[in-house]
């Protein structure tokens, strides 16, 4: 009995180990969209009704305009359209492989620290990498050609 | 008409049918998009963005287009890994971006692939598939030998359309969230007409909202401006 009741409670914590996903996860209120969009929205509808209108044209005092970047965060809507590392690179690698023109792709695109970071760091181990082989390649075999030489 | 009569029309009847099926197939073929879009951001910081302008990619040209209207005129080509900024018809700013146009939502809708957003076919593996009520969320898995520096996927469906794709980090905390919303049809081919994107940073969250309509598929005219010119610099 207490054997079964032990396989039991091991069953369940292996079960519960395991959570299944939750459609929670891709709830949203839209209430609460709307409200912190409100100023966006008066803005797209002011917009549409003044067909051509850019946002230099419209007077800096508007209030629909305050807090407003005057330029389109481009790398930021480019992201909309993929998936979350650059081309599916991890950040890491492009360091790795790119050096320091991987940290700045990642730090471009991705605009954020921590990716930032992993790409730095994978440009320091190429810089290391590199150091080791010219260790390897200077000091050890150009010395063993004095030796057999 | 006599027995033989009947054989011979019947088997050019079936040899013209079976000539013409590949016609069929290519009224199938989609490889043309078109959406005015808009889209409102606000960032950590309490700023705030409105664009807007229409969005075109052909899939023969490679190029994504976009011809943005506001807060200013320019237009943006994608091609080939380098983005071109052009603001009237000189080229205002060239960079490389790591993104094609054919790995994007564009492309899979255009495959009608856009139901797991083309992980299918990219280096992401089904490891999980579970059920919450009339939803139904796959979990992916990245190449084993990536588990250590990118995290899994989970998208939802509903009724076999993409509904939510949700990212996260190999510790697994979400990054960002995509919803999918009031899907679009032209010609066969479904868009969302909205995706709410919700981005988990250090600083704070951050929410951006893409709203399209007029969608038009394989549209013939215009053809200039799927190949939009890009001029030297």
């Amino acid at each position: 009995m207490k054997k079964a009741l032990f396989t039991a409670l091991l069953a369940l914590a292996f079960n519960l180990g395991f959570a299944a996903e939750s459609a929670d996860l891709f709830k949203v209120d839209d209430q609460e969209i709307n409200t912190e969009f409100a100023q966006l929205n008066e803005l797209e509808q002011f917009v549409n009704a003044n067909e051509g209108i850019t946002l230099e044209e419209i007077n800096p005092s508007n209030p629909l305009v305050q807090n407003v970047n005057n330029s389109s965060d481009i790398l930021g809507i480019l992201s909309t359209l993929r998936g979350d590392a650059p081309l599916g690179i991890p950040s890491f690698v492009w360091g790795l492989c790119l050096s320091w023109v991987g940290v700045l792709v990642v730090y471009f695109v991705a605009d954020d620290r921590d990716e930032t970071k992993k790409a730095f760091t994978g440009c320091a181990v190429n810089a290391g990498l590199y150091i080791i082989w010219i260790v390897v390649y200077v000091v050890i075999i150009g010395n063993s050609f004095l030796f057999f030489g | 008409m006599n027995h033989s009569s009947q054989n011979k029309f019947c088997f050019v009847f079936t040899l013209l049918v079976i000539l013409m099926l590949p016609n069929f197939s290519i009224g199938q073929h989609y490889f043309r998009l078109r959406a005015d879009f808009t889209i409102k951001e606000k960032f950590s910081d309490g700023k705030m963005s409105l664009t807007m302008g229409s969005v075109l990619y052909d899939r023969s040209y490679r190029k994504l287009v976009y011809h943005v209207t506001f807060p200013s005129k320019e237009d943006w080509v994608i091609m080939d890994t380098v983005f071109n900024r052009i603001v009237d018809k000189k080229l205002v700013a060239r960079q490389f971006v790591p993104m094609l146009p054919s790995s994007t939502i564009f492309e899979f809708a255009l495959q009608n692939n856009l139901d797991n957003f083309g992980l299918e076919k990219s280096s992401y593996t089904l490891s999980k598939i579970d059920r919450d009520g009339d939803m139904v969320l796959t979990t992916w898995l990245p190449d084993k030998r990536l588990q250590k520096a990118i995290g899994k996927i989970i998208v939802s469906k509903r009724a076999g359309k993409l509904v939510g794709v949700a990212f996260y980090t190999p510790k697994n905390e979400l990054v960002k969230k995509q919803i999918f919303k009031g899907y679009l049809k032209s010609s066969g081919v479904e868009f969302p007409a909205e995706i709410l994107e919700i981005l988990y940073k250090v600083g704070g969250k951050e929410t951006k909202i893409s709203t399209f309509k007029n969608l038009r598929i394989n549209e013939m005219n215009d053809d200039a401006l799927y190949n939009f010119p890009v001029p030297a610099k």
